[in-house]
Parts: C-alpha cells; structure tokens; sequence
C-alpha cells in the first residue's frame, strides 16, 4: 500500500455489521484467486472412476494413498457427484484392514487432507453407521502425529 | 414395604382406640374420615342420640364406606342394594347391623362397643375386601355349578363358560376389573392406564416379568397365569365397547386350586383386589430409587468438575492496603 | 473399556484438547459485549470467527459434536439409547443434570437439537478458572460413567421388577 495517507478509512468502517464474513464468501475468494481447483462434473467422473475400478478389484488402499490425498475435491461443479466421491472414500477406508502402513506412507499435509475427509465422512447421516472404522482412522492419525492434525484441520479454511 | 397390607390400619387403630376408651369408662368422641386406595374413604363418627341430636351415644359408632366401585356393583348384584349388604354383613359375620345410609356415603353400619371383639376390628378393617370380593364369590359360585355340569355330561375335556361377564369399575377413566368364570378356572381381566408415557414404559417391563417369572421360576408354577395385551382380550371383547389408546389388559387366570376352601379364596380374592395397587406402587418406588440414585451420581460428577477448579490462594492472612492492593513482605 | 471404545474416547479427547484454546474476544458487532461466538445465532454469524466444526460418529446412536470458536467451544453428546427403557432414562438423566446446570457451570441448559443428548458450553471464561485439562478430563469421565450408569440403571429396574413379580406371585402358593 503506497499511498496509506490517501485511504478513505470511512469506507472501512470497522461497524462489520453490512458485510459479515461468510463461508461461501470464503470458498469463492479462494477459487477466484485459484488457491483451489473447482472440479468439473468430467474431472470428477474421472476420478470417481479410476477409485471404482481400483475397488472392483479388491484394492482399497492405494486410492487412498494415490488419488483421494493427492487431489483433494474442495470444490466440485456437481454436489451430488462430490457426495458419491465421498461415499467411495469411505468404502475405501472402511474396507483397508490394515491402517498402519498406509498412514506411514503419507506426508504432512496429505495426512491432514484425509483428516479432512474422515472429519468429513463422519459428519453425513448416511455414513454413520460405519462410524467405528473411521473413528480407528482418526485413532490411528492423532496417535502417530498429535494434537497438531486436528488444530490445522479446525483452522484450515480449505474445507471438504 | 414389600408387599401392601390388606387390612386399613387407620381403621382398625381407630376402633382400637375407640374399644380401650370405652372399657375403660372414659370414652371418646370420635369424627374421623379415613381414605384407601381406589379413592375408597370411610367415615368412623359416634352416634347422636335418636331424637336428641345435641347429645351423643358414645357406646355406638358409626362406619360409613363409599367407593367408586358401588355403582358397578351394585349392577352386578341385579341392582338389589338389600342383596349386596347382606352379603356384606354376613362376610362380617352378622354382627354389625345396617344404619341409615350416611349422606353422601354409599353403605353404613352401626358397630356397638358394648359386644365389639378384637377379632370383629380386624374384620371391619378389611372391610373393602369383604366389599369387593361380593362378583369373586358370585364368579366362584358359577363356576361350581358348570363344574358339576362338566362332571355330569362326561364328556372329557369340555369346558363351559359363563355368559356373564362381572364388570367392577373402582377408579376414574373407566379403569377397573373384570370377572369370568369358567368350568375349570375363573378369570380377572385388569384394564389399567399409566400417568404418562415413562410409567407405561416401566409397567412394561413389570408386567413382562409378572408374566415370565412364573415360567423360570420353578418354585411359583402353581400361581395364577398371566397374560397381557393391549387389545380387550377376547372373553371381554363383546363387553369393552371404546377402548382408549392407552388401555392396557393384564389377566389372571385363577384355578380351581387358588379357591379351594374359604380361607384360601379370601387370601387370592384380597391378593387380586390389591394387584393393581402393588403394581402401580412398585413402579412409582422404582421411579423413586432411580431419582434418589441420579442425585448421588450428579453429586460425583460434581465432584469431579470441581477438581479442574484452579485453587484461589487462601485470602485469610494477606494483608490489604485501603485501595484493594495486597500488601506483599520480602 | 471394551476395545472399540478406547479409540472413540481418545479421539474425543484429543480433538477437545486442540479445541479448548480459547481468548478472550469481546464481540465486533455490539459494543462492550462479549459473547460465545458460538451461541450467536447464524444469521449473525462471522465465519472468521469459527472453525470447522468435528464430528466424530461410532454410530447412529453414539456421536460426538464438537463446534470451536475464538473464545468458546460447543460439545454435544448423543448418549447410547438402544432401547425404549433407556431412552426414559437417558432423558430423565440429562434433564435431571439440566436443571442443575447452575452449578455445573460449563452445562448447556439444553442440547442444541434432538440429535443430541446433552451439551456443554465452554467459554474462556471457564477455561480461565479452570484447568482445561481437567474440564477435559471431566468430559471425558462423564461419557464413560454415563453409560455404565444408565445400563445399571436398567440391570437394577429389570432385577426389581423380576423380585416384585415373583414375591407377588408367591403369594399365591399355599
């Protein structure tokens, strides 16, 4: 800010009462500054496919370790379609016997991707009854990491 | 108290009271209006004397019942009022005489303290199960007469029952009992409501071990069977004509066994006429235990938010400044 | 603690604790206010305010809610009911503790919907009387003792009414 001196500070009024924040004013801000990708109803078939296939055949973990931390959908054109993505990670981290290798396998900030879906899994009524696997998950996380995960995932504003 | 007694102790304190006086020439006047269950109440009051209402005739007291169930029973006995107190007078062995129907009360007697015994106080106090009991004997008599009917038509496992359905309302909301008799068992139908949904949820669970403790308990077989539904059962379907939501049917079935001489008839009939109470009271003790065991347990997690409390430092001994400043020494 | 148990406890408790930092944050809508950001009703709501809020779900019957915000954090609690009997006494139980939030300090008077059993409100208020780790500790001790209470709540009702109904039947045998 160059010229300091010249800003109408009447026009920031700290009165906050007209322009609250919101969360969507939040997410659009964040796309239209392309900080995060909006799917496309096609990109996300796309990958709604390869994981379907990658199930077909008994494999659970590697879309996890693969696709679902590496691409993270924070936004999709299509809700329904995102709802469906959500639903085949939950099949996928509910069907992985084995936790452990596969979080050992994950960097930093793809741990905290996943705890964002786990978080995310838990909160849709129709993907609660399996809730037990996904609270192991969670377990599992807070356990090799600590505390940190869930304040980073409380104050990321890059939301599921 | 497990179990609630038959006898009305007030009563019989009262007479107790009334008796000792008297033999010890230092009667006492009595005016005492006593209550039971089923909204029941009994007035005990000396008697004035004929002609001279000023003056009172301590020798004589009066026992006056009134009840809900009166009018249905009344029904039961063909409308006949000289039929049922006769009955009753001759349940209290003749002793007592009929007395002008108090007002606003349903049947009175006249108990004389010159000839009253102990034995005659405990009578008198079970009074309302000698009352009530007139549709079980009646229900029993039937069953004799088409028992010997059975017996007489040899014909082997034929099973008669009486067309006539006994029907006793004793508490508000048309709650009551009703009487059946067959040629091998009598039947009493309980309709019961509860106060609120918790109460109706809690019976439940009473009346399902009312009906399966007869079966896993070995030693109580030879009980009466019971059965529940919420639906009239069939022996009374034709007699219920509304039936509320809240209805709840509980039946005993009562053997030949359960009546087999007089003294054991007395004790089933009084034990039947007090189910209702029993079981409704239980449920309110249970309701009152789990109160009493929540305090306690508030009173430990109480605790335990306590302990996250940060100690304040103790104030006695700090000295003050006027201004509010503690006063610190090196 | 059964084994399934342990993870769900742990997690709770866990995510409690990266929560329970709050400060103190006087409202920026109305003056010399200060108010659990949120309590605010949404319509009123800053988004900057909050943070996301953590679900953590056993089952349908079982779930934690657990909403942070700058200076307060909401914990709703659904309580096991897995029959008729114990959802009378789940409700009785958490009425009972409702009305005597007084002294319960960081009880909320009611759950925030039907969903719930029973929620707590933790401001910074609290947080500065009391050591968070114990308010935690708390929390977490209550779940646990919540249903071991209602479950022998239920064993007791059970066993007394299999006594009344078995001294009363009794009776009848001469």
């Amino acid at each position: 800010m160059e010229d300091w001196r010249k800003i109408d500070i009447d026009a920031l009024d700290a009165s906050t009462r007209n322009k609250r924040l919101t969360s969507e004013t939040i997410l659009a801000n964040f796309i239209n500054k392309g900080i995060i990708h909006k799917y496309s109803s096609q990109e996300l078939s796309n990958l709604i496919g390869e994981i379907s296939a990658r199930i077909n055949k008994n494999d659970y973990s590697s879309s996890i370790l693969e696709i679902v931390v590496k691409y993270p959908v924070y936004a999709a054109e299509d809700s329904s379609l995102k709802l469906h993505y959500v639903q085949l990670i939950n099949n996928c981290l509910v069907n992985t016997k084995d936790i452990d290798p596969v979080l050992k396998q994950l960097s930093d900030d793809e741990i905290d991707v996943l705890l964002k879906y786990c978080y995310k899994i838990m909160s849709l009524t129709e993907l609660q009854a399996t809730g037990q696997y996904i609270v192991n998950w969670v377990y599992k996380i807070i356990s090799l990491h600590g505390q940190g995960v869930v304040l980073r995932y409380i104050t990321d504003r890059k939301t599921i | 108290m497990l179990h609630l007694p038959n006898e009305n102790l007030l009563i019989q304190k009262t007479l107790y009271e009334a008796l000792e006086k008297f033999q010890q020439k230092t009667p006492i006047i009595i005016d005492r209006i006593v209550t039971d269950f089923d909204f029941t109440q009994y007035h005990l009051s000396t008697v004035t004397i004929p002609g001279n209402e000023a003056e009172l005739d301590e020798s004589k007291v009066l026992l006056s019942y009134r009840s809900k169930a009166w009018a249905s029973l009344l029904k039961t006995a063909d409308s006949d009022v000289s039929k049922l107190s006769s009955f009753i007078l001759s349940k209290l062995n003749n002793k007592f005489e009929l007395f002008t129907t108090e007002q606003s009360y349903d049947f009175t007697i006249l108990i004389d303290l010159n000839t009253l015994e102990m034995g005659d106080i405990v009578q008198l106090s079970l009074i309302k199960i000698h009352i009530l009991s007139y549709p079980f004997i009646q229900a029993i008599s039937e069953y004799e007469s088409l028992n010997a009917e059975v017996l007489k038509s040899e014909e082997e496992g034929k099973i008669l029952t009486s067309s006539k359905i006994y029907h006793i309302e004793n508490r508000p909301n048309h709650e009551g009992f009703y009487i059946i008799a067959s040629s091998d068992r009598i039947t009493v139908i309980f309709n019961t409501k509860f106060q609120d949904y918790n109460d109706q949820i809690f019976g439940k669970v009473f009346i399902q071990e009312f009906i399966d403790s007869r079966k896993r308990n070995r030693a109580i077989q030879s009980s009466p069977q019971v059965l529940f539904s919420t639906m009239p059962p069939l022996e009374i379907s034709k007699s219920v004509t509304k039936t509320n939501e809240d209805d709840h049917f509980i039946t005993f079935v009562l053997f030949p066994r359960h009546f087999s001489n007089k003294e054991i008839e007395f004790l089933s009939i009084a034990k039947i006429l007090q189910f209702r109470n029993y079981f409704h009271y239980h449920i309110k003790c249970s309701k009152a235990y789990l109160h009493s065991r929540m305090r306690y347990r508030v009173g430990t997690f109480l605790k335990v938010l306590n302990r996250a409390k940060i100690e304040e430092e103790s104030e006695s001994g700090v000295k003050k400044t006027f201004s509010g400043k503690k006063m610190v020494s090196f | 603690m059964s084994q399934s148990l342990k993870p769900y406890l742990s997690t709770v408790e866990a995510s409690l604790e990266a929560c329970i930092n709050l400060a103190n944050f006087p409202s920026q809508e109305v003056e010399r206010h200060n108010r659990p950001e949120v309590e605010v009703e949404v319509a009123r709501q800053s988004a900057e305010l909050l943070y996301q809020p953590i679900h953590i779900v056993r089952n349908e019957f079982e779930k934690v809610l657990i909403e942070p915000s700058v200076n307060s954090l909401r914990m709703s609690i659904k309580i096991k009911q897995s029959d008729e009997i114990e959802k009378i006494l789940v409700h009785k139980f958490t009425n009972f503790l409702e009305q005597r939030s007084d002294s319960f300090a960081i009880l909320r008077r009611k759950p925030i919907s039907d969903e719930y059993s029973i929620s707590f409100l933790i401001t910074n208020k609290h947080t500065e009387t009391m050591k968070s780790k114990e308010l935690v500790k708390f929390i977490i001790e209550f779940m646990e003792e919540v249903d071991k209470e209602i479950s022998e709540m239920k064993l007791f009702l059970n066993a007394r009414a299999r006594f009344v109904a078995e001294q009363y039947l009794t009776e009848f045998i001469y």
